[in-house]
């Protein structure tokens, strides 16, 4: 059967997905208070979440009942193929990290520990070039963003407690 | 009219605004080399730097990017078959079998004055047409505005390639989704669930700088192109590169297809979501279509028309879409889009009353951008040679630069670490939606266009009573509401039929 099954189709997953956030936008459209002067009025914080909820529901679910075609349908095991995930995923906690550790470690520690790992988990094994770039690149934004468009930046509590500012 | 030209001129040609020019060039130039990195990417990563300027010095270095990215991103087609932008893909067809057969020099140079030439006269009939309409469109009323924001909204899902209507159109309702996050016109919270960084809604510069910059560096790594071994190498010194001249004989040549190029670019250019890509692939196959037998052969082969229709209607297309932006406030691309809410967050509200009401800006992003043509041709194309070294710089090292960057932006328009966050989450659903084929480019302009709809929506039904007659009885506003429902049900019928039959075809075959 070249029919493409339904859990394996790009165009399926894609549009089960959009359904599922869909309805979950739409119950949270009734979450959204209607304002007593408003009430009364044709067109509330409602009208348009609510039309869109819909569309999208609709277009959703007429993606997921159409034929499926094997040409066009690429199925998401094929798409996938190949895919180096391991760097893809550090990379993304790294990033996660970069955020959530910003008030702690702040801009210019942040962004040289964050160069520096990123340049190790894409394969640059030069620690003398990776330590240089990294460093040179967060010092010279570090003191373009400050010192040239005087910008403040986070120096991380850190920094803060080891200088022994509060 | 005389007098806005004057001020845009003077504007234009400030010091500053010249030196706006240049940098942009050539930072767009960088970019958009970079395979993966278009113009899109390359402007999201400007925003937050012109965030301080004055919005006529900011246009015009992202207008500048602009073009130097797509300038950029045929050197790559060229040079190692690797295309910045999807509107350069036509130009690697005969642009590297070019590069390929000792002529890289000879490519670069067509493509140069190619660009230049459809720049010119996209820029000449963007002189003509926009004053005229968006003094037409100063008519419009709410009404017309919000069928003309679903016009634009359901004009690049049509536009979408084959088997991508239903989801462009899916994207697009995604995006005016998020767009409802926020504070809405009437000052009620909408779908922040009690977290504060949410109450201003999601900023179209994390969206943007996510949803591209982001999750196109992702896609790099997630396709393992940033191995050492792997990196992009012109590989290429100035000896390799041949001359970088045109004859006579040759230029006369390419003339007929430069100009009918220019003009098939600007017009394509000028509908809402069909932009470079389509253009230069509509330019590509008239030439080939109108070239003799043996010129037909030799097309994919290194035949110098064949690069420089495409190059020409990219360039030509790239200043047709700024004339919805311009005149009547929508975006044409995802570009645009961008620009547009660039311009929003400096305070100035595209459409017909920016050529009214802020003639410098209006004027000088329009003598700006033939400026952004005159410097690619002038500076970009003798320093080929030593920007090309930037494709051997190791990509395990630009990514998470690129990333840092994307990152950093965004930051530093709102000094909030939840933005950095929420960045990363929505550039991972990003590369989801890539993953399973899903276009972006209608989502942000749903997103950008979202909040006008809605306001102009209110708007025109606190006109009417609460009645959406409106839609009907107003001729102008019925006729953009049919040329918008034919938009979508036209596409959406053939791919219906088109999908119907192949999988019919498909289980008979069985």
């Amino acid at each position: 059967m070249t029919v493409v099954s339904i859990v394996d189709n790009r165009t399926r997953v894609g549009s089960f997905l959009i359904l599922v956030f869909s309805l979950c936008y739409l119950r949270a459209i009734f979450d959204i208070p209607v304002d007593t002067a408003w009430a009364e009025e044709h067109v509330t914080s409602r009208t348009l979440p609510m039309g869109l909820a819909i569309a999208s529901i609709a277009f959703a679910l007429i993606q997921l009942f159409q034929p499926a075609v094997k040409g066009s349908d690429m199925s998401v095991s094929s798409a996938v193929e190949g895919f180096h995930w391991r760097p893809m995923v550090l990379l993304v906690v790294l990033m996660l990290a970069y955020a959530l550790g910003f008030h702690v470690l702040g801009f210019v520690l942040g962004t040289f520990l964050f160069l520096l790992a990123g340049f190790w988990v894409l394969g640059e094994r030069r620690p003398l070039v990776s330590i240089l770039v990294s460093g040179g690149l967060s010092l010279f934004m570090w003191i373009m963003l400050t010192r040239v468009f005087g910008l403040f930046l986070e120096s991380g509590s850190l920094y803060r407690h080891l200088v022994g500012l509060r | 009219m005389l007098e806005g030209i004057l001020t845009g001129l003077d504007t234009a040609f400030s010091p500053i605004n010249l030196g706006m020019v240049l940098l942009g060039c050539f930072a767009g130039t960088f970019i958009g080399m970079l395979p993966g990195l278009g113009p899109v990417s390359a402007i999201a990563l400007m925003i937050p730097i012109t965030y301080g300027f004055d919005p006529a010095s900011g246009m015009i270095l992202m207008a500048g990017v602009y073009y130097g990215a797509v300038f950029g991103g045929s050197t790559s087609a060229i040079l190692i078959n690797a295309p910045g932008v999807s509107g350069a893909v036509a130009t690697a067809f005969d642009g590297h079998p070019m590069a390929r057969n000792g002529q890289a020099g000879r490519a670069l140079a067509i493509a140069a004055y190619s660009s230049f030439l459809g720049g010119t006269i996209g820029a000449i009939l963007l002189f003509a047409f926009v004053p005229v309409l968006a003094r037409l469109s100063l008519s419009f009323q709410s009404a017309d505005y919000f069928a003309l924001m679903l016009f634009g909204c359901t004009a690049i899902a049509a536009f979408s390639g084959k088997g991508q209507v239903l989801k462009a159109i899916s994207m697009t309702l995604l995006g005016l989704m998020l767009a409802t996050i926020g504070q809405d016109p009437s000052g009620i919270q909408r779908f922040t669930f009690g977290v504060v960084d949410l109450y201003d809604g999601i900023s179209f510069l994390l969206l943007s700088m996510a949803t591209f910059a982001l999750a196109e560096a992702l896609l790099v790594v997630l396709r393992g192109e940033t191995a050492a071994s792997e990196a992009g190498s012109s590989g290429l010194s100035k000896d390799k590169l041949g001359s970088l001249r045109l004859g006579r004989e040759e230029a006369k040549d390419l003339a007929p297809a430069v100009g009918r190029s220019s003009i098939l670019g600007f017009f394509v250019g000028i509908l809402p979501g069909a932009g470079a890509t389509i253009a230069s692939f509509l330019a590509y196959g008239m030439e080939r279509n109108l070239a003799p037998g043996e010129q037909k052969a030799q097309f994919g082969k290194g035949n110098a028309r064949g690069l420089a229709a495409p190059e020409t209607a990219n360039n030509a297309a790239s200043t047709g879409s700024f004339v919805p932006l311009l005149t009547l406030g929508i975006p044409g691309s995802a570009t645009t889009a961008i620009m547009l809410g660039a311009l929003l967050s400096y305070g100035v509200q595209p459409g017909p009353r920016l050529y009214v009401d802020n003639p410098e800006i209006f004027w000088s992003v329009i003598i700006s951008m033939y400026m952004g043509n005159i410097i690619l041709l002038l500076l970009n194309l003798p320093l080929i040679p030593y920007i090309a070294k930037l494709l051997d710089v190791p990509r395990q090292m630009l990514t998470p630069i690129i990333l840092f960057f994307s990152l950093i932006g965004v930051y530093l328009v709102s000094f909030n670490s939840f933005d950095l966050t929420l960045m990363v989450i929505v550039g991972i659903v990003a590369v989801v939606l890539r993953v399973l084929d899903y276009p972006l480019a209608p989502l942000l302009l749903g997103f950008i266009l979202g909040g006008m709809m809605e306001e102009n929506l209110r708007r025109a039904l606190l006109i009417w009573d609460g009645s959406w007659a409106f839609l009907w009885q107003r001729p102008l506003t019925l006729t953009i509401m049919l040329i918008t429902l034919a938009t979508v049900l036209i596409p959406l019928w053939s791919a219906f039929r088109s999908r119907r039959r192949e999988s019919i075809t498909d289980v008979f075959a069985e």
